[in-house]
């Protein structure tokens, strides 16, 4: 589905099915069912239930022995975090980096929930780390919900980042979607530190086709979307710069991360969040 | 003030360039939000806003540099300066005694009054003394306007006042032209007019030139002169062609009934007799003689030759009214009598031109005027260079 049909659902949960489910197209496996958070069923007790799962509390009230099932765990956990400086405001051809990315994480999300992955959500704004969705009960819809209320803006400081430890306990696979346009080296040096045998690194960089091409004719007032600096320009006089530029920044960027348990996924607008998923599960193993 | 090249003052209106250049930069480029900011090359930045007009200063200084600059082409002369100038006159005399002592007075007055007095001469010397004139050129047309030319740098709204003789000379050239207005002071030197050339036929009628400069037959002359000729005109007509020889013959026969020539006409030449005037088609060179006006036709037919000295007057085509336009015109008799009167000398070169061949021939022109206060044109130069710089240092520093 093209992504800006997906935007025109607003409905990140829908999108989130709609794209997974283009993923797992033919995949079906039975429920596994075990102690976990999630409560998904009660069931007649039969022989060979371990006693201790029967629900007490409930047999006193109906007489009956039923079984508490939750869905299993896996032991992965998801950690997003999505960029919400100003320049996730980008747009292009009526599709905002903001809009793909909250797709693309929804659809992840999605993924996550039916492998009954724990997951939790943070946000990246002036430098700043936040915990939005802790990992826990109904952690999916609420990573929705938050998703959906997510606004971009302020500025990306390149100066001291903040950030939570992130305590180990299981394997764990943080999803980073950003444009990271403006990565200085203190961050790559978080990342480098970050990325361990326990825990994968998977970084989204999602940019525009002009932002790569330049493909711009006439005179522009560029007004930058975190500063508001505003610059006039003719852009083909500009233009074999602007890509020279954007080429090394690119180039040293994918050099730098270059490291075992590290992947940079670079994707513009107009490629199908399906297919950059498929491209990052496919790059993990 | 006056301009010089007033037309260049419509450059002026060159100030629209930078009032459009102007609104034309602020014209705003459409806006796009745009994130990646940092690939923009800012070089190019500068270099945008190097000639960009926003500030309205700037602009003012650009107008400002645009007019003076036009004001500076056209080349502006201060009048005020000369105000006081516009009485005085110029006075050039020709160096010759009759002249001086002829206008003594009022040479004399304007030295006194320290007016600019000029000999014509080719040094263009200052008067000093009357009685001290330059060494003697001979006096014409040319010699006048180069000296008219010399001083015409000097000259500034003044009269110029001219001291000459009056006599045929200044012909020579179809006009003379003086940058400002003029008085002419001629003199008639009665006494060069001694030699009035003439021909005497019988009857004592002689032909000469009168004062209005007209061929005139009368039996008085009333100045002294000269004889150029006496007596019957002896004219050999060799030519082969009968109807060349009847032309000839019918513009003697005119000249004879207008003027009273009187011709004795040879068709075979006669040993023993010395011709005045020959027409031949067959050019003998070794057989001239110099007493004798030679009229060739059909020249065309044969080669050049060098007759040194000799008075000979060529046609080139046969004198038949079919091949030759004067003849064809009926100019024949005139053109023949010019070359008498010139072949005999009579007119006198010493003849006054009359007043109104003098009033045609001098003309007034404006000589293309110097600026005379440079200062002026420099300053305005050196104000320009100054607001060049101030605006380059404001385009550059105070705008970048």
């Amino acid at each position: 589905m093209l992504t800006t049909e997906l935007i025109k659902l607003n409905n990140l949960q829908l999108a989130g099915k709609l794209v997974s489910e283009e993923l797992l197209l033919g995949i079906h496996h039975s429920k596994r069912f075990g102690n976990g958070i999630e409560f998904e069923q009660y069931r007649h007790y039969v022989s060979g239930d371990d006693p201790k799962r029967i629900d007490w509390k409930l047999y006193a009230r109906t007489d009956k022995h039923l079984v508490r099932e939750s869905s299993t765990e896996s032991n992965f956990h998801l950690r997003f975090i999505i960029d919400l400086s100003g320049s996730m405001n980008y747009v292009e051809n009526g599709v905002s980096r903001l809009q793909y990315c909250k797709i693309l994480l929804a659809s992840i999300a999605y993924l996550g929930y039916r492998q009954s992955d724990l997951m939790s959500l943070y946000t990246l704004q002036n430098d700043e780390l936040r915990t939005l969705v802790p990992s826990g009960k109904q952690a999916f819809q609420r990573i929705l919900y938050s998703l959906e209320k997510a606004i971009a803006s302020g500025d990306w400081k390149n100066s001291d980042p903040k950030f939570p430890v992130f305590q180990q306990k299981q394997k764990e696979i943080i999803i980073i979607v950003s444009d990271f346009l403006q990565v200085n080296n203190e961050w790559l040096q978080f990342i480098k530190n970050l990325a361990n045998r326990h825990r994968e690194v998977i970084i989204f960089q999602v940019l525009g086709k002009q932002e790569l091409d330049f493909n711009l004719k006439g005179f522009y007032r560029f007004r930058d979307l975190e500063s508001g600096k505003e610059v006039e320009l003719q852009a083909e006089s500009i233009k074999e710069e602007v890509r020279k530029n954007a080429e090394n920044y690119l180039e040293n960027l994918k050099n730098e991360l270059q490291i075992p348990f590290v992947h940079l996924i670079r994707t513009d607008f107009e490629a199908s969040i399906a297919g950059v998923i498929t491209e990052s599960i496919r790059n993990r193993k | 003030m006056e301009f010089i090249n007033p037309l260049i003052l419509w450059g002026g209106l060159a100030i629209s360039i930078p009032i459009i250049i102007h609104f034309w930069h602020q014209k705003k480029g459409k806006v796009i939000e745009w994130a990646a900011t940092q690939w923009l090359v800012e070089k190019n930045l500068q270099q945008a806003r190097g000639i960009r007009l926003d500030n309205i200063l700037l602009l003012i200084l650009r107008c400002l540099l645009l007019l003076l600059l036009s004001f500076f082409l056209s080349k502006p002369i201060l009048k005020w300066l000369n105000l006081d100038k516009i009485t005085k006159k110029i006075h050039l005399v020709q160096p010759n005694v009759l002249v001086t002592e002829n206008f003594k007075f009022e040479i004399d007055e304007a030295l006194k009054k320290g007016e600019k007095c000029y000999w014509i001469h080719s040094k263009a010397q200052a008067i000093k003394d009357l009685n001290q004139a330059p060494n003697y050129e001979k006096f014409d047309a040319k010699l006048l306007q180069n000296s008219i030319n010399n001083i015409s740098q000097s000259i500034d709204n003044e009269t110029v006042e001219l001291y000459f003789v009056n006599n045929q000379e200044l012909n020579s050239l179809p006009h003379i032209f003086v940058p400002t207005s003029f008085n002419i002071r001629s003199i008639i030197d009665s006494t060069s007019i001694q030699n009035q050339g003439f021909i005497t036929f019988s009857n004592n009628k002689k032909i000469f030139v009168n004062q209005k400069n007209e061929l005139v037959n009368e039996p008085i002359l009333n100045k002294n002169g000269k004889a150029k000729h006496e007596g019957v005109m002896k004219v050999l007509i060799q030519n082969d062609d009968p109807s060349e020889r009847q032309s000839i013959k019918a513009a003697l026969r005119s000249l004879t009934e207008i003027y009273g020539f009187e011709f004795e006409i040879d068709e075979k030449p006669v040993s023993n007799t010395l011709y005045d005037v020959i027409f031949d088609n067959k050019i003998n060179a070794d057989n001239l003689n110099e007493n004798t006006l030679y009229f060739y036709s059909n020249t065309d037919s044969f080669k050049k030759q060098n007759f040194g000295n000799k008075r000979i007057v060529f046609f080139p085509k046969p004198l038949k009214p079919q091949t030759s336009e004067i003849v064809f015109n009926g100019k024949l008799p005139e053109f023949l009598g010019e070359q008498f009167i010139k072949y005999f000398d009579l007119q006198e070169q010493n003849q006054p031109l009359s007043k109104k061949q003098i009033d045609a021939l001098f003309k007034v022109q404006a000589y293309p005027k110097q600026a005379t206060n440079a200062w002026f044109s420099k300053s305005i130069l050196l104000i320009f260079i100054f607001l060049l710089a101030i605006e380059r240092w404001l385009a550059i520093h105070k705008n970048a």
